[in-house]
């Protein structure tokens, strides 16, 4: 069975490629970083799976998988997304199954049992991964943080696309926003946690290129319209205006940024557990959806903070002999940082640990090729003498 | 795809049989209208509808369907862990889930439901999925 990957970030596609070579029943035959080199290299090739990322610049996952149910519906899509709320449209557009990024091998074999006849040439291999049980029964998280913390997750996404999110069962509630300018105020006013925000300030971000009369015009009907969104969907929420400001007051709810940023604060050494549990609210770059100017310089702060706990992260696995997770781990955190040399210094590490030279190997080829052709500069000295430290 | 379907419908007795449909729905109104719709299709027989879980898996275990037509919660009560029990006994069943939630979507897939549906029912969605059924809901397999 031959297989198409698309994903317009290259380290999501040699991950994937290396959960398929290693599972061994489908040949990651084409790898495309946009769909529409997909759907072009679908005329020439012979694909029967084409695994698919959703959210992609350009031309998106749903809409080529539009294209390629109409042209070849004898293809079978499985979309890897690192959105959970597109399932629903999944199911229309028939696809076999969907995949949250980032994939584990055990979850990855449960979609290739779908594609693959039963019985041809199957591996069962069930002790790949610690179950998740182990996982849970660590022990438990040290007694200040609340079990609030430890059950619920965060009442607003920021990570990625902005949502309001149900907090007991993690899902996003399916807000109509009317228009970008009413969302952006409301993730600007979200920003400000909870201080007083200039009418100006509003206007200068929101509506820079607008006549001030307008301007104003604009901001009161969008005030006016948020007031009634959050009226619906977020009653405790109270948006208040006094002396030419605004505020959001939220009730009590916190965003995932901020939530990564208080309990990343009181981290103690030795924490791994509770650091794997804030991993996940990472889903992206902060506010990166939408491409808020203002929003550039926390979003660089929240990635470095991210990916230092996930490197905590790992580095833990590592030493405690869990490399496959490690690996897991570092490769998908490499998806998100892709130029960072202390990931790849850290997978180097793992993969020589567990003997396999071949995979430190393509790690520093990888890294290297990558910052010749995207930055134009070389790996950094300490990156070059671990190498060739593991290499000999 | 349609080409299959198609021919497979035009010769009647060549390993063709129509689709066996069972419906449970917690909401007795929502069955109904379920139900409904899928009487428009003469090829597919509705075996049985319920709106009360307990006495809908007796009949499901006795009639053996092809599909199940079903909420994804009843009262208190999850769809997709009923669902995912009545698999074991009932490996072939094919689950579309008719619901008002899209929450449950991805869990879904996880558990390899054949199809999910937002109510109200739209007659073009139903479709596709009739003939998916009709495809591979009988007796005939993937």
């Amino acid at each position: 069975m031959r297989a198409m990957l698309i994903d317009d970030e290259q380290p999501a596609l040699m991950h994937l490629e290396r959960l398929l070579r290693a599972d061994g029943r489908i040949e990651p035959a084409a790898l495309c970083m946009s769909a529409r080199e997909g759907l072009e290299r679908l005329a020439r090739e012979p694909i029967d799976v084409v695994f698919l990322d959703i959210g992609m610049p350009e031309m998106n996952g749903l809409e080529a998988a539009e294209h390629i149910q109409q042209a070849y519906s004898r293809i079978a899509i499985v979309f890897v997304t690192a959105y959970s709320e597109y399932a629903v449209e999944a199911f229309e557009l028939q696809a076999i199954d969907y995949l949250l990024k980032p994939i584990g091998a055990p979850r990855l074999r449960k979609a290739i049992d779908r594609l693959v006849p039963q019985g041809t040439g199957q591996t069962v291999e069930e002790d790949r991964e610690p179950p998740a049980a182990e996982k849970t029964n660590a022990p438990s998280a040290p007694a200040d943080s609340s079990p609030r913390d430890a059950e619920k997750g965060p009442d607003i996404l920021t990570f990625g696309r902005l949502e309001l999110a149900d907090s007991a069962s993690g899902q996003a509630y399916p807000i109509k926003w009317r228009t970008a300018k009413i969302q952006e105020l409301f993730a600007y006013l979200l920003h400000g946690r909870e201080q007083w925000v200039r009418r100006d300030e509003l206007i200068e971000w929101i509506w820079p290129n607008v006549s001030p009369e307008k301007a104003a015009t604009h901001l009161h009907t969008s005030v006016y319209r948020l007031r009634k969104i959050l009226n619906e969907w977020a009653p405790q929420m109270k948006l208040e205006y006094r002396q030419e400001s605004y505020r959001l007051l939220r009730g009590g709810a916190e965003t995932d940024a901020e939530r990564l940023e208080r309990e990343a604060a009181s981290l103690a050494a030795e924490d791994a557990d509770r650091a794997e549990r804030l991993l996940p609210l990472w889903r992206g770059d902060y506010l990166a959806h939408h491409d808020y100017a203002w929003a550039k310089s926390r979003a660089a702060d929240l990635k470095r903070l991210c990916v230092q706990l996930a490197l905590y992260f790992a580095e833990d696995k590592r030493i405690n002999g869990k490399h496959e997770e490690a690996i897991r781990h570092l490769s998908a955190l490499q998806t998100t940082d892709p130029f960072n040399e202390e990931i790849c210094r850290l997978l180097m590490r793992t993969h020589a640990e567990l003997g396999d030279k071949r995979g430190v190997r393509e790690c520093y080829q990888m890294l290297r090729q990558r910052l010749e052709e995207d930055l134009g500069v070389e790996p950094e000295r300490q990156t070059e003498e671990l190498y060739e430290q593991l290499e000999n | 795809m349609l080409e299959e379907s198609d021919e497979a419908s035009v010769l009647p007795g060549k390993g063709m049989r129509h689709v066996r449909i069972y419906i449970l729905d917690g909401d007795e109104d929502a069955c109904t209208v379920t139900a409904g719709m899928l009487t428009d299709y003469a090829d597919l027989d509705l075996v049985g509808c319920s709106s009360d879980p307990s006495l809908g898996l007796s009949e499901i275990r006795r009639l053996g369907p092809d599909a199940l037509f079903v909420e994804t919660r009843f009262g208190a009560m999850s769809g997709l862990s009923f669902c995912d029990k009545l698999r074991l006994e009932l490996p072939g069943l094919r689950v579309v889930y008719v619901t008002g939630s899209r929450e449950y979507a991805i869990e879904a897939f996880e558990q390899q439901a054949f199809d999910y549906l937002i109510k109200p029912l739209s007659r073009e969605r139903l479709e596709r999925t009739v003939s998916r059924l009709r495809r591979f809901g009988g007796s005939l397999r993937q």
